[in-house]
């Protein structure tokens, strides 16, 4: 979204896009498991736009109990002749649990 | 081999710390970042799997928790679940309108203010409509930071950390899984084409479809094939199933073929040639006004934390410099060791069923782990790893390679997760049976 005193346009979200997602290191608990995870899934081949959900790293039943990091490669398409402000964009990120 | 090992690791130290010094404000910030989690409580498991008759309701309990070291204004509240992109749990945004199962859960939007390490326990129903059809269904519970967490720069982000957990109800009676790929189209993310599919899950059962994608040309030539897997396809939701190309589709006329199934259910549906083009403004190649477009990396600092940041940018140089050092010579070490593995190639393209390999190391061992084409068979694709282990053998390699035999997109999936495969030939394509064997 855009804030400044020169009547930009927000920037559509589909600009943001996701570019790399490096494998899971473990920080505490659990060790990364080569079979059950977390690990990126197979079917995440960046770059992918962000204008909907992704999902970066999925562990299967009975791994991924402890801390993990990992890496996101992000990029903006800034569009020509944007003007001169404030662009503020949310990044949601949710950890699941489900089926 | 510990000199090169030690290299890398530097090498590694040496470029985190160097980005660490280029954004240090920000990048020390997230540190703070909220850890929110919300734990089923007198019920086992991760998240809630509960089976109920139609007409029947049941209390529930979860306990809201802040695992942080910041108090954290949390939200909590009910949510629809649909399914992402090539399948997976996804749980709507706050404020959304809720609608089907959701409705079911009489658990209200609240906020709490949390302290570090505090929790909260939270009561609520789960009542099944009567006269609800059998089948599975699911909801989702979530909890998240208030107010987002603050980028900084001319380029922000906010953050907004969410946990959310299904309630995933089961109605019993009699199971229709049912499965059906859409309408196929195709868009363009940089320089790369991606071919999508829309699949629905028109049936009462959740699904997890596998099965394999081919795209021609307007000739009927192939131009890519290979294995698609889909996480779960949660029943009555659509989503999308997008298959990414390596380069760019020029303009012109296309089709493409999808085969699914649900291994476990047996839920299918294919789709043969179905047409869809490309047109100019995909394919058009950069020009002035597309110029200023060109993606830009989002940490470009503002003025004033550049300023904040000049004494760090003069060691993040000198850092650079020692990076680049470091990497040129692990570079030239790997382009020995991929001539070392020149031998092993020209005995993987001598097997025509062979379309890709990694190597995959494992601790101190290492293993050659091979993908057959589509329509390999188990004897032999046996056949294959006996040939190319014996010539292993004979090769003597420095470093010995056990042969992992996979076939398959799921033991693909699980062996060789996060490592980059090279191609036997440019890219898997035809079935054995048009591969001449």
């Amino acid at each position: 979204m855009y804030s400044g005193s020169f009547s930009g346009t927000n920037i559509p979200a589909a600009n943001f896009s996701l570019t790399s997602a490096s494998a899971a290191t473990s920080t505490a608990g659990e060790a990364v498991d080569i079979v059950g995870g977390p690990k990126v899934p197979l079917t995440l081949i960046p770059p992918v736009a962000l204008d909907t959900a992704r999902k970066t790293l999925q562990a299967e039943l009975t791994y991924g109990e402890g801390s993990y990091t990992q890496d996101l490669g992000v990029s903006l398409s800034i569009p020509a002749q944007s003007r001169v402000g404030t662009y503020t964009g949310t990044l949601t990120v949710t950890i699941a649990a489900g089926p | 081999m510990k000199p090169p090992n030690r290299l890398r690791a530097g090498a590694a130290a040496l470029a985190l710390a160097t980005v660490w010094l280029a954004i240090a404000m920000p990048v020390a910030a997230l540190d703070q970042a909220p850890k929110l989690g919300l734990t089923p409580v007198d019920h086992e498991g991760a998240f809630f799997e509960l089976t109920l008759e139609p007409g029947e309701t049941t209390r529930m309990r979860v306990e809201a928790a802040n695992f942080g070291a910041e108090e954290v204004e949390a939200r909590t509240y009910a949510a629809d679940v649909y399914s992402i992109i090539n399948g997976g749990f996804g749980a709507d945004l706050y404020a959304e309108p809720a609608s089907g199962t959701t409705l079911w859960l009489d658990y209200a939007a609240q906020v709490a203010t949390l302290g570090p390490q505090d929790a909260i326990v939270i009561d609520f129903e789960v009542a099944v409509p009567e006269a609800t059809p059998p089948g599975e269904y699911v909801a989702a519970l979530v909890i998240e930071n208030v107010e987002p967490f603050r980028g900084s720069g001319a380029v922000t982000v906010d953050q907004v950390n969410r946990s959310a957990i299904a309630v995933a109800i089961d109605v019993p009676g009699p199971r229709r899984p049912a499965l059906q790929i859409g309408a196929v189209a195709h868009h363009a993310v940089g320089a790369e084409s991606v071919v999508t599919f829309a699949i629905d899950n028109p049936g009462n059962v959740h699904l997890k479809p596998a099965g394999d994608f081919a795209l021609f040309d307007a000739a009927g030539g192939e131009l890519s094939a290979g294995p698609v897997t889909m996480d779960s396809v949660f029943a009555g939701t659509g989503t999308l199933l997008e298959a990414p190309l390596a380069e760019l589709l020029p303009e012109g006329d296309y089709c493409a073929e999808l085969r699914l199934v649900d291994a476990e259910t047996g839920a299918a549906d294919e789709i043969e040639c179905t047409a869809f083009s490309v047109g100019p403004a995909a394919s058009a190649a950069p020009d002035a006004s597309t110029a200023a477009s060109r993606p830009a990396p989002l940490s470009l600092p503002s003025t004033d934390v550049l300023r904040r940041a000049a004494p760090f940018i003069g060691i993040a140089f000198i850092c650079l410099l020692l990076c680049a050092l470091v990497l040129a010579v692990l570079a030239r070490r790997r382009r020995r060791a991929a001539q070392k593995l020149d031998p092993v190639r020209g005995a993987l393209r001598a097997e025509a069923a062979v379309s890709r390999a990694w190597i995959v190391r494992r601790g101190a061992s290492a293993a050659l782990a091979i993908e057959a084409l589509p329509g390999t068979t188990t004897v032999e694709g046996s056949q294959i790893a006996f040939r190319l282990q014996k010539r292993l053998d004979e090769l003597a390699l420095e470093r010995p390679l056990s042969i992992l035999y996979l076939q398959g997109a799921e033991p693909v999936a699980q062996t060789t997760a996060g490592i980059a495969p090279f191609y036997v030939r440019s890219r898997p394509s035809g079935s054995l049976r048009q591969a001449g064997a």
